[in-house]
């Protein structure tokens, strides 16, 4: 599915990403964990094709083609979807608008016509009903004056709405309450599949005990410190960041 | 009321074939497409001296007005005059009047009287600029009667041919405790220039609420002056103008406080693109001895490419101590982010501008009520 090659990236002249590689299958979901400033959401933008973040060696393929130098847009018509760490609030574009210009935009590139306006509001509905929205919440301007939590559950909407192949969650978990937190992690589990792949990017273990991961790594300094399977997670939480540092110490 | 015979059952025909396919949603007037009116200017030369009774009728018969100038031609090239005296007075919802200019047309004088007391009126003025070739130009005297709350929305029709210099003048009186709400939206095509006047007396404890849209012409300008002139009297402006190519934009309003008590809000924002110049230039003036004043202007302008211009003055003429007044101008572009973020849900660079771009229009008309202004603007933006 998605293969990260020897990846060095860097922001601001900065290097934060520092050699790192990662394979994720089709149908696996994995996990990066990491104290703050480990390069998580560095790595989330670069495979998504932020021109903020620049890939200054190494590649990143999809499907075993390499995307590395393709646009930000094509990379997710592609498949790959970012739900961002910090949802930004756009006004005056309509939720609505948005939703239905993504589906539109993927169904473009799949040859397939533009959706009829009924049939996406029935879908659209169906979605949020699963996710326990309420209806005036696709009214709204695109997360302007949502909560939080809102903002990362219309992250799970468009997600759940563009059915991507790759899907990273980038810290989901995060201002979201514990009954929040649940109807995500059901939204996210529904849409594991063997055709798609997950990475979930987390400070913290509560998310990881509802959607299970397949693989867990450690993220540190730019460079996976640690892969495990899902244990790794509780003995991180158990352990805390300063373990990871011992870890990636005791690599150089 | 009049015989519509089949020639000018054609003619209807063919007006309102043209706005449905222009506008295909919503339009207000399809629910009275039975009662349409033509005026007999089309078969008459000398319109000026029957047209006014036989349309006073119409109007009165709560039908929807349809007069066309396109025969109002003077060989001899001297400005024709009609005056209209139009007086709502039914509990009309929806009145429209809708004039196909084609040629010279000037100085056409057209009086409306709103005089419904505690009913709303809901008035549409549509023209048809799709022939126009020269000159046309118009002046309505607008009365809002005490106690009457009227709904004004003007809209233009065009086509890419469309030419000429469009002059028009709106002079609106807003009596005691009436309220007057305005919708001036203008889209037309790149071989127009646009003059609008809008000169509107507030009374006392009148209130008005005016949102403007501007785009297309290769010049605009909309002056605007309001003269709050009795107690309690409110003013509020919402107006865009958009210009993409090489228009020259250009937005005058001055704000008059002439009385205690009276208030005013104006929101402007022009939105610049390709290598188009947008001027905006307000003014808030208060008269000595008046207190309890409020008086508000912002203007929030972008700048969609570099060659573009926009400058902007917001002026203070405060000549009273009792006021709670603000200004605020700010120029920028897109936001990146906001780009980046569509983008990264497989929308193209360039569409992802044209929905913020739209965006930013419809928080001015983001109600059910501007549903069908919005449908236009929208179009608008999307097509040109």
């Amino acid at each position: 599915m998605i293969s990260i090659n020897n990846l060095k990236v860097n922001c601001d002249d900065k290097e934060i990403i520092k050699d790192l590689s990662l394979h994720i299958n089709s149908g696996e979901v994995h996990a990066i964990m990491g104290p703050n400033g480990s390069g998580k959401s560095t790595l989330a933008q670069a495979i998504i094709g932020n021109q903020n973040y620049q890939v200054k060696s190494g590649t990143i393929t999809l499907n075993k083609e390499d995307i590395t130098d393709i646009s930000i847009e094509e990379r997710a018509l592609r498949g790959i979807f970012l739900a961002f760490q910090y949802p930004i609030e756009i006004p005056g574009v309509n939720n609505t608008y948005l939703l239905r210009a993504s589906l539109n935009a993927k169904r473009k590139h799949m040859g397939l016509p533009e959706i009829d306006a009924f049939d996406f509001l029935r879908l659209i509905k169906k979605i949020m009903q699963r996710m326990n929205i309420t209806e005036d919440f696709i009214n709204r301007y695109v997360n302007q004056g949502f909560s939080g939590g809102e903002k990362k559950k219309n992250e799970i909407l468009q997600m759940m709405l563009l059915e991507p192949s790759f899907c990273i969650l980038d810290e989901t978990d995060s201002g979201l309450d514990v009954d929040s937190l649940k109807i995500v992690a059901e939204g996210v589990n529904k849409m594991r599949s063997s055709s798609r792949s997950i990475l979930i990017i987390t400070h913290y273990q509560r998310l990881l005990e509802l959607i299970k991961p397949d693989y867990v790594h450690v993220l540190s300094d730019g460079a996976i410190v640690k892969t495990g399977d899902h244990t790794l997670a509780e003995t991180l939480d158990k352990r805390g960041f300063d373990w990871v540092k011992t870890l990636a110490e005791s690599n150089v | 009321m009049f015989n519509i015979n089949d020639e000018q059952n054609a003619l209807d025909k063919n007006a309102l074939s043209t706005i449905q396919s222009l506008y295909p949603k919503n339009f207000p007037t399809y629910k009275n497409l039975s009662k349409l009116v033509v005026n007999p200017l089309l078969q008459n030369d000398n319109a000026s001296s029957y047209l006014s009774p036989q349309l006073t009728n119409a109007v009165t018969d709560d039908s929807i007005m349809l007069f066309n100038d396109s025969n109002i031609i003077d060989n001899t090239q001297e400005h024709v005059k009609v005056s209209i005296n139009t007086n709502f007075s039914t509990p009309a919802e929806s009145n429209t009047l809708f004039s196909s200019m084609h040629q010279l047309a000037c100085n056409n004088k057209i009086t409306i009287n709103c005089d419904q007391e505690n009913e709303k009126i809901i008035l549409w003025l549509v023209f048809d600029f799709s022939l126009a070739d020269q000159l046309v130009g118009y002046e309505f005297d607008i009365n809002v009667s005490p106690g009457t709350h009227v709904i004004l929305k003007k809209i233009d029709i065009y086509n890419q041919e469309s030419k000429g210099i469009i002059n028009r003048r709106y002079n609106i009186r807003v009596h005691p405790n009436a309220v007057a709400e305005l919708v001036e939206i203008s889209t037309l095509s790149a071989g127009m220039d646009n003059y609008i006047e809008l000169n509107i007396e507030q009374l006392h404890s009148s209130s008005t609420f005016l949102k403007s849209f501007d785009a297309g012409a290769q010049i605009t300008q909309k002056t605007l002056n309001v003269n709050l002139v009795g107690d309690l009297a409110k003013f509020n402006f919402e107006g865009i103008i958009y210009t993409k190519n090489k228009e020259i934009a250009e937005q005058i309003v001055k704000a008059n406080h002439l009385a205690s008590n009276t208030s005013s809000n104006q929101n402007h924002r022009i939105l610049s693109g390709g290598e188009s110049k947008g001027r905006f230039h307000s003014t808030i003036h208060t008269v000595q001895d008046i207190k309890n004043i409020d008086a508000h202007q912002l203007s929030k302008n972008l700048l969609l490419s570099k060659k573009a211009s926009i400058t902007t003055y917001p002026i203070l003429e405060i000549n009273t101590d009792d006021i709670q007044c603000s200004h605020g101008a700010t120029i920028g572009m897109l936001n990146p982010e906001h780009i980046l973020y569509l983008r990264s849900r497989g929308i193209p660079e360039q569409e992802a501008a044209k929905i913020l771009i739209e965006g930013m229009i419809s928080e001015f008309f983001n109600k059910e009520e501007f549903n069908f202004e919005r449908d236009i603007i929208d179009s608008w933006v999307k097509h040109s």
